[in-house]
C-alpha cells in the first residue's frame, strides 16, 4: 500500500538541541553536503526532508518540546523496518548527531548502528493517509528510464538529421536498437511493475474497495452492537427491579436470537470501550482501569445474573438481539441508498439509456423490499414490546385496502416508489440536465460577499526563503494544524472522524483511483497525512510541482471537498515557535481569522473556496523545512513520460517480433521523444 | 479609480516613465498634489479620452512602492496590512529567486533596497513613485507642473524612461491602436476584458463586441484587477488599509478601487534576434518561421491556431480543444505560456476557469534610447510623424537603424501579485516544464545557459538549440512593484501633511525624521 513509502521519524528533542540541529544544518553546513551524499548512495530515498516541529503547546504535562521530524518518501514495498535500517546505515554519523539528544538514555558515546536503526525504527510510523503521483516506481527505475528517454531522443535526432522523411515506424525501429540485449538499456524488456491494484480491471477495484471498506464496517457494526446489547442487559435489569419480571420478560415473547451474538457483543463492547477511551485520554492508565472494571463486570455479573434468573437471561438476549437486529436494519438502508447514490454518480450519461433505468429498476426491487419488509418486522415487533401482540393484529388486519397485501409490503411499496422516484429524478437529472445539480451545486459552493474585507496573504520569511530554495525542483510544504476539541455532531471525536477518514480514502486511492490522480492537482509527488502527538495535531506534507500559491489553488479548483472534510476538523491555537526565526505565535497579528477554518457549508462546501481565508490559514500552519532531499527533479510527467516510452518500446520489440505493425506504440515512441 | 485601469492611453503616443525616489515627504507629497490638481490623473469616468467633450491632450497615472508609500508618511494599519509579497518588493532575494531574475544587482532601477541587512549600495537605484506621463506630443508637461527635481520637490528621478512611439499604430477604421514591439511582433492584443467596465481599448469595443464563441474565456471579474470588487472566486479582493484614512463618510479602505502594478524595464536584443530569424528561415513560404513558431503568432498578430478555420477575430481560438499537442502552436511557444487560456484544468470550461485566475492587464509600451529619449531619435518617434502615419509594414528591416525602440516596458495590472503576476512569470513563462515539456525556454524570458526549443511536429518534431541561433533576446534592466492607488487614496497620500486630523502623532510621521526640513506647506500650488 502507497501509506508505506511515507514514513515519518517523530521525537522531542530538548528546546537547545533544535538550535543545534539548525545550525548542523544551515545552508553550505557540511552535513548537509554529507546527508546528500548518502541519501543519494542509497539509492531507495525519492524524497527526504528534516524539520523542527514546534511542540504540541502541553500546558500541564511539560512535553511542550519541539519535535525533530525525518520525513522520507521511500521505494514501494519496503517496509519500516528495511528503510530505516538503510537510513542508519547510510547516514550513520550524520543522523546520529541530529538524533541521539532525542534518544532514550543510556545513549552510546558514539555512533551505533543498531541503536540508531532501532530507534529509528520505534520512532518512524507509515501515513495514514498517503498519495504517490508515480506509483510503484523505485528511484533506480525512475532514473534508468530518464536516462533511456535521453538516449532515445538523442538517437532520434541523430537519424532524424540524416535524413528528414523517416516515417514514424522507421523512426521508432531505430530507437528500438536502444533496448538491444546486453546494453545498458535492456531492462526496458520487461514491462514496468505495477501492483495488482493497477492492472486489475474497474470492476474488480471496486469490488476489493468494497469489500475492504464493508469488512471493517461490518467488524464496526458488530462492535456498535455488541455495545448495544451491553446497555440493554443493563435496561432490562433496572427494569426488572421497577417493573417487577413478568412486564419486561414479556419482551421476549417471539425472538430468539443466538447467545453467541450475545457473547460477542459483550466482549467487542469492551474492546470498543478500549478503543474510545484510548482515542479520548491517551493514558494508557486511565483506559486499562476502565477497561479492566468493565470487562469485569460484563464478564462476571453478567453470567451469574444469566445463572441466577434464566428468564432474564433470556429477556436480555432478546433486548440484545433487537439492538442488533434494528441497527442492522437502519444501516442495511442508509447503505442501499449510499450505494445507489454512488452508483449513480459514478455511472457515466451513455451508460444510462432507459433500458439502463428499467435494469436499475429491478436491481434495485429486490434489495429494497426485502429491507422494508425486514424495517417493518422490526417495528411490528417493537410495537408488540410496547403495546401486546394483539392490537398489532388488529392493525394489520384492519387495512382493508390493501387487504391482499400485508402491512409490511404497504409500507415497502411508499418505499419502493420512493426510491424509484429518486432514481429517475437523478437519473433525468444527469440525461437531459447534466449541468442543473451541478449548478446547484455550484451556487452553494460560491462564497457570499458578504464580508468587506478579506485577508492579507503574509508570508513568514522562512517559508519564502524555502520555497526560493527550491526553485526549478519539486516543491515541498509541511502543515501542522490542531485537531479541535469538539468533532462531528459534538460528540465524535476529531481524532477518531480523521483517523476513519483517512483510513478510507487511503483504501479507495489503493484500489480504485490506481492513476495516482488526486482530484484534479496532478503535480503531487508524495503527499500524506497523520495524526501526531497522540491524536491532538494533524501533520500533511506534501512534495508537489509549482508554487505553493498555485498548489493551493488547485486544491480549491480541484479538491475542496475533500480538502473540507479533512482541515475543517482542525484549527491553528497559539504555538510557540520551534526557534525564533520561525514562524509560531499563530493566529499572527493583523490576520483575522487566521486561526479557524472557513466556514463550511453541509460540512464539504465552501471552506476552501474562502481564498483568501483558506490561503491564510495554510500559510499561518505551515513549518519550514530544514534540510531537503531529492533523489531527481524531475515532473510527474517526466517520469510518466518515461515509463509510456520504455512499455512503448517494449511493445514495437514484441510486435516486430511477430511481424506486425505497431501503430499505437510508434505514436506514443514519437509523442515521448518529442519535447 | 485611476484611468489606467481601464485603459492604456494609447490614443495618446508619447508616453514617458518617472522613476522618482522621495528624498523630502513634505515637498514630494506636494508636487503630488500639483500634479492632481492639474488634472492630469483621470477618473475612469472620463474614457474614451478622444470621445471626450474636450479632446485630452494629457493624461498621467501615480504608482507607489511599498518603500514609497511609507517614504512618504503612510503607516500600515497592522489590522489590515499589505501583502507580504508586495511590501517585501521585487528584488528582495528570495523573490528574485522565484521569479528567476539573476541578475538584480546590474539592474538600472529596482522597487526596494534588496536585502534584508544593510550595507549595500544600491540605495541611489530605489524607486518610491512610478509617474507615467501620456500625451499627444512629445514633451509635453501638464500646465502648473514641471518635472520634479530633487531639490525642490523632494523627488529625485532615479529613472527617466521615454517611449518610442512609433510601435504605435492606429487603425483609422476601428480606430483602435496596436502595439509591435521591437522584434516586430504585434502585442497586447489578449487583454482580459473587466466585467462591468467599459472596454474602452480593449478587443470588442470597436465591433461593438465580439461575437466569437470564445468572447466570453476573457472577461473576467473586475477584483481580479480592482481591490474592493467581487473577483473571480466570488470574494472581495482584499484591500490593504493605512492609518487615519478611513473616515466617517468614506468607510473604504485605503486600497479600495486600486490596484498593483508590475512594472519591468526588459532589454531586448534585436540584432541577436534578426541572426536567429535569418538562421532559421521559414521552410516554405506561408509557413509560419520559426520565430513566429516561439513566439505563437505570426508577426501581424494572427493567432498560428488555426483550425478548425481561420477566423478574423486574433482572440477566437484555444489550445487543449483545436491544438492540444502542439501541432499548430507548440507547447511551447510564448503565448501558450503567457495564457493558456483552456489548457489547465482537466477540461476546457475548468481550464478557462483556471486561467482566468491568472490574467494580467498589460499596459506595455516601447521604451527608446536611455536618456536621451526621443530626442536622439532618428526614427519616425522624434514627434514629425503622426502614428497613422506609418506604413503598413514599418519595422520590418528595424534593428541597426530607424527607430529607436531597445526594448519592452513592461506594465501589468492586478489585484493579487502572488496568484496572478508571479504565477504567470514564475510558473508559465520561466518555467522550462511548463505544459507537458521538459527542458524549453520562453522566448522572453533569459535564462544564462543553453536554451532550447522543441516544436511539435510529424514525426516527432524539432528541437532548436543553439546551434540554431537560439540564445537569451532579453535582459530584464528594471523592475519593480508598486501599488497604484485610487484617486481617493491619491489625495490623502498628496494632503498627509495638510490634514488636520491625524498630523499631531509623533514618531516617524511626515518630516518628522528630517530635523531640518521646512514646515509643512500649507499648499502645493505655489511652484518653486
Amino acid at each position: 500500500m502507497a501509506n508505506g513509502q511515507m514514513l515519518c521519524i517523530l521525537a522531542p528533542i530538548p528546546q537547545d538541541h533544535a538550535q543545534a540541529v539548525r545550525q548542523a544544518l544551515a545552508l553550505g553546513a557540511p552535513l548537509r553536503g554529507a546527508l546528500d551524499q548518502a541519501l543519494h548512495a542509497a539509492g531507495i530515498f525519492h524524497f527526504a526532508c528534516i524539520a523542527v516541529l514546534p511542540g504540541p503547546g502541553l500546558k500541564e504535562g511539560g512535553q511542550d518540546d519541539p519535535r525533530l521530524m525525518i520525513e522520507l518518501a521511500v521505494d514501494p514495498h519496503l517496509g519500516v523496518a528495511e528503510a530505516t535500517q538503510a537510513l542508519a546505515r547510510c547516514a550513520l554519523p550524520e543522523l546520529w548527531q541530529l538524533a541521539a539528544p532525542a534518544m532514550p538514555a543510556p545513549v552510546p558515546p558514539t555512533p551505533h548502528l543498531e541503536t540508531l536503526a532501532q530507534w529509528l525504527a520505534s520512532r518512524a510510523t507509515i501515513a495514514a493517509c498517503g498519495f504517490v503521483g508515480t506509483p510503484e516506481r523505485t528511484v533506480r527505475q525512475i532514473h534508468a528510464e530518464a536516462a533511456l528517454l535521453a538516449d532515445a531522443r538523442q538517437r532520434a535526432r541523430q537519424t532524424l538529421a540524416q535524413d528528414h522523411l523517416r516515417t514514424s515506424a522507421e523512426l521508432a525501429a531505430s530507437v528500438c536498437t536502444l533496448v538491444d540485449q546486453g546494453s545498458i538499456h535492456d531492462f526496458a524488456r520487461q514491462p514496468a511493475a505495477r501492483n495488482f491494484w493497477q492492472r486489475a480491471p474497474l470492476c474488480i477495484r471496486l469490488l476489493g474497495a468494497a469489500i475492504k471498506l464493508v469488512l471493517p464496517a461490518v467488524l464496526i457494526a458488530v462492535v456498535l452492537l455488541g455495545l448495544l446489547a451491553f446497555f440493554g442487559l443493563g435496561a432490562v435489569v433496572a427494569g426488572s427491579v421497577v417493573l417487577g419480571f413478568e412486564p419486561v420478560v414479556r419482551v421476549a415473547l417471539g425472538v430468539q436470537p443466538g447467545a453467541a451474538l450475545w457473547a460477542m457483543g459483550v466482549v467487542f463492547a469492551g474492546a470498543m470501550v478500549l478503543w474510545i477511551s484510548t482515542a479520548l485520554y491517551r493514558q494508557a492508565l486511565l483506559s486499562a482501569t476502565v477497561v479492566a472494571i468493565l470487562l469485569t463486570g460484563a464478564g462476571v455479573l453478567a453470567p451469574s445474573l444469566l445463572l441466577a434468573f434464566p428468564a432474564a437471561g433470556q429477556a436480555l438476549l432478546a433486548l440484545a438481539g433487537w439492538g442488533a437486529a434494528a441497527a442492522f436494519g437502519v444501516a442495511l438502508l442508509a447503505a442501499l441508498l449510499a450505494a445507489t447514490l454512488a452508483l449513480a454518480v459514478a455511472l457515466a450519461p451513455p451508460f444510462l439509456g432507459w433500458r439502463g433505468l428499467a435494469i436499475w429498476a429491478v436491481v434495485l426491487f429486490v434489495p429494497y423490499v426485502a429491507a422494508s419488509h425486514f424495517v417493518l418486522q422490526l417495528a411490528l415487533d417493537a410495537g408488540a414490546a410496547g403495546f401486546g401482540l394483539e392490537p398489532l393484529q388488529t392493525l394489520r388486519g384492519a387495512l382493508p385496502v390493501w387487504g391482499w397485501l400485508p402491512a409490511a409490503d404497504l409500507v415497502g411499496t411508499i418505499l419502493l416508489a420512493l426510491s424509484l422516484m429518486g432514481v429517475v429524478v437523478v437519473m433525468s437529472g444527469f440525461r437531459f440536465g447534466r449541468t442543473l445539480p451541478e449548478q446547484l451545486l455550484r451556487r452553494l459552493d460560491r462564497p457570499r460577499a458578504a464580508r468587506p474585507l478579506g485577508t492579507a496573504l503574509r508570508t513568514h520569511v522562512s517559508i519564502e526563503a524555502n520555497e526560493a530554495e527550491l526553485r526549478g525542483q519539486t516543491n515541498h510544504m509541511i502543515s501542522v494544524t490542531d485537531l479541535r476539541r469538539i468533532g462531528p455532531f459534538g460528540i465524535v471525536p476529531a481524532a477518531l472522524t480523521l483517523r476513519v477518514m483517512l483510513w478510507g480514502i487511503s483504501i479507495l486511492s489503493t484500489t480504485v483511483f490506481t492513476k495516482g490522480l488526486l482530484g484534479r492537482a496532478a503535480g503531487i509527488h508524495f503527499g500524506h497525512w497523520r495524526l501526531i502527538d497522540g491524536g491532538r495535531r494533524l501533520l500533511f506534507s506534501s512534495n508537489f510541482e509549482g508554487s505553493l500559491g498555485g498548489y493551493l489553488d488547485e486544491f480549491i479548483a480541484g479538491a475542496s471537498q475533500g480538502v473540507n472534510l479533512i482541515w475543517r476538523w482542525t484549527e491553528l491555537r497559539p504555538r510557540q515557535a520551534a526557534m525564533p526565526d520561525q514562524p509560531g505565535q499563530m493566529p499572527q497579528p493583523g490576520v483575522a481569522q487566521a486561526g479557524q477554518w472557513p466556514p463550511t457549508r453541509l460540512g464539504f462546501l465552501l471552506g476552501c473556496r474562502y481564498e483568501q481565508r483558506f490561503k491564510a490559514y495554510a500559510r499561518a500552519s505551515q513549518v519550514p523545512h530544514l534540510y531537503r532531499f531529492a533523489a531527481y527533479a524531475r515532473s510527474n510527467h517526466d517520469i510518466v513520460r518515461a515509463t509510456r516510452l520504455r512499455n512503448a518500446l517494449r511493445a514495437k520489440l514484441l510486435a516486430e517480433r511477430a511481424g506486425a505493425r505497431a501503430l499505437v506504440a510508434d505514436d506514443q515512441i514519437m509523442r515521448a521523444l518529442e519535447s | 479609480m485611476q484611468a489606467f485601469i481601464s485603459s492604456g492611453f494609447a490614443s495618446l503616443p508619447a508616453c514617458r516613465y518617472l522613476l522618482l525616489q522621495v528624498t523630502d515627504a513634505a515637498r514630494a507629497r506636494a508636487w503630488i498634489g500639483r500634479l492632481l490638481d492639474s488634472g492630469v490623473v483621470p477618473n475612469v469616468g472620463i474614457l474614451p479620452l478622444k470621445r471626450a467633450a474636450t479632446p485630452v491632450q494629457c493624461a498621467a497615472m501615480v504608482a507607489f512602492t511599498f518603500g514609497g508609500l511609507m517614504a512618504l508618511g503612510l503607516q500600515e494599519d497592522p489590522a489590515q496590512p499589505f501583502p507580504s509579497g508586495f511590501s517585501g518588493g521585487m528584488v528582495n532575494p528570495r523573490r528574485s529567486r522565484l521569479l528567476g531574475d539573476d541578475n538584480v544587482d546590474q539592474w538600472n532601477w529596482v522597487d526596494a533596497a534588496q536585502h534584508d541587512g544593510p550595507g549595500e549600495g544600491r540605495a541611489g537605484k530605489v524607486a518610491h513613485v512610478l509617474v507615467g506621463i501620456f500625451s499627444a506630443e512629445p514633451g509635453v508637461w501638464p500646465a502648473s507642473v514641471q518635472a520634479p527635481t530633487a531639490h525642490g520637490d523632494g523627488l529625485e528621478i532615479v529613472r527617466e524612461v521615454e517611449t518610442c512611439r512609433a510601435y504605435l499604430r492606429l487603425n483609422e477604421a476601428s480606430g483602435e491602436t496596436s502595439l509591435t514591439e521591437p522584434f516586430g511582433f504585434r502585442d497586447g492584443i489578449s487583454q482580459p476584458v473587466i466585467k462591468g467596465l467599459r472596454a474602452a481599448d480593449s478587443r470588442g469595443a470597436g465591433a461593438g463586441g465580439s461575437s466569437a464563441s470564445t468572447a466570453d474565456d476573457d472577461l473576467v471579474e473586475p477584483g481580479e484587477f480592482i481591490l474592493g470588487y467581487i473577483n473571480e472566486y466570488g470574494e472581495p479582493a482584499y484591500c490593504p488599509d493605512v492609518k487615519g484614512f478611513a473616515q466617517a463618510d468614506n468607510p473604504h479602505p485605503f486600497g479600495m478601487n486600486g490596484t498593483y502594478l508590475v512594472a519591468r524595464q526588459i532589454y531586448q536584443d534585436v540584432e541577436a534576434f534578426r541572426r536567429f530569424e535569418t538562421l532559421s528561415r521559414a521552410a516554405s513560404p506561408g509557413r509560419p518561421s520559426a520565430a513566429e513558431k516561439m513566439m505563437g503568432r505570426y508577426k501581424c498578430g494572427r493567432p498560428l491556431v488555426e483550425s478548425p478555420f481561420p477566423t478574423e477575430d486574433l482572440n477566437d481560438f484555444r489550445f487543449r480543444q483545436f491544438d492540444l499537442e502542439g501541432f499548430q502552436c507548440p507547447r511551447g511557444a510564448h503565448v501558450r505560456r503567457a495564457n493558456p487560456r483552456d489548457l489547465l484544468g482537466s477540461d476546457t470550461p475548468s481550464g478557462i476557469a483556471a486561467s482566468k485566475l491568472h490574467r494580467l492587464l498589460r499596459r506595455g509600451r516601447v521604451y527608446g534610447r536611455d536618456g536621451a529619449g526621443a530626442a536622439s531619435c532618428s526614427g519616425p518617434c522624434s514627434g514629425k510623424t503622426a502614428p497613422g502615419e506609418t506604413p503598413d509594414e514599418p519595422h520590418a528591416g528595424r534593428g541597426s537603424a530607424g527607430a529607436c525602440g531597445q526594448g519592452l516596458f513592461f506594465v501589468a495590472l492586478n489585484a493579487d501579485l502572488e496568484r496572478q503576476f508571479e504565477i504567470v512569470q514564475s510558473r508559465w513563462l520561466a518555467n522550462r516544464r511548463f505544459n507537458d515539456l521538459e527542458g524549453d525556454d520562453d522566448v522572453s524570458v533569459p535564462t544564462g545557459q543553453a536554451r532550447h526549443f522543441s516544436i511539435q511536429g510529424l514525426p516527432t518534431g524539432r528541437s532548436l538549440g543553439p546551434e540554431a541561433g537560439l540564445q537569451d533576446f532579453t535582459t530584464v534592466i528594471g523592475g519593480g512593484y508598486f501599488f497604484l492607488p485610487g484617486l481617493r487614496a491619491l489625495r490623502f497620500i498628496a494632503a498627509g501633511a495638510r490634514r488636520p486630523a491625524p498630523e499631531p502623532a509623533p514618531g516617524p510621521g511626515p518630516g518628522a525624521g528630517d530635523p531640518g526640513a521646512p514646515a509643512p506647506r500649507a499648499s502645493g500650488t505655489t511652484p518653486p
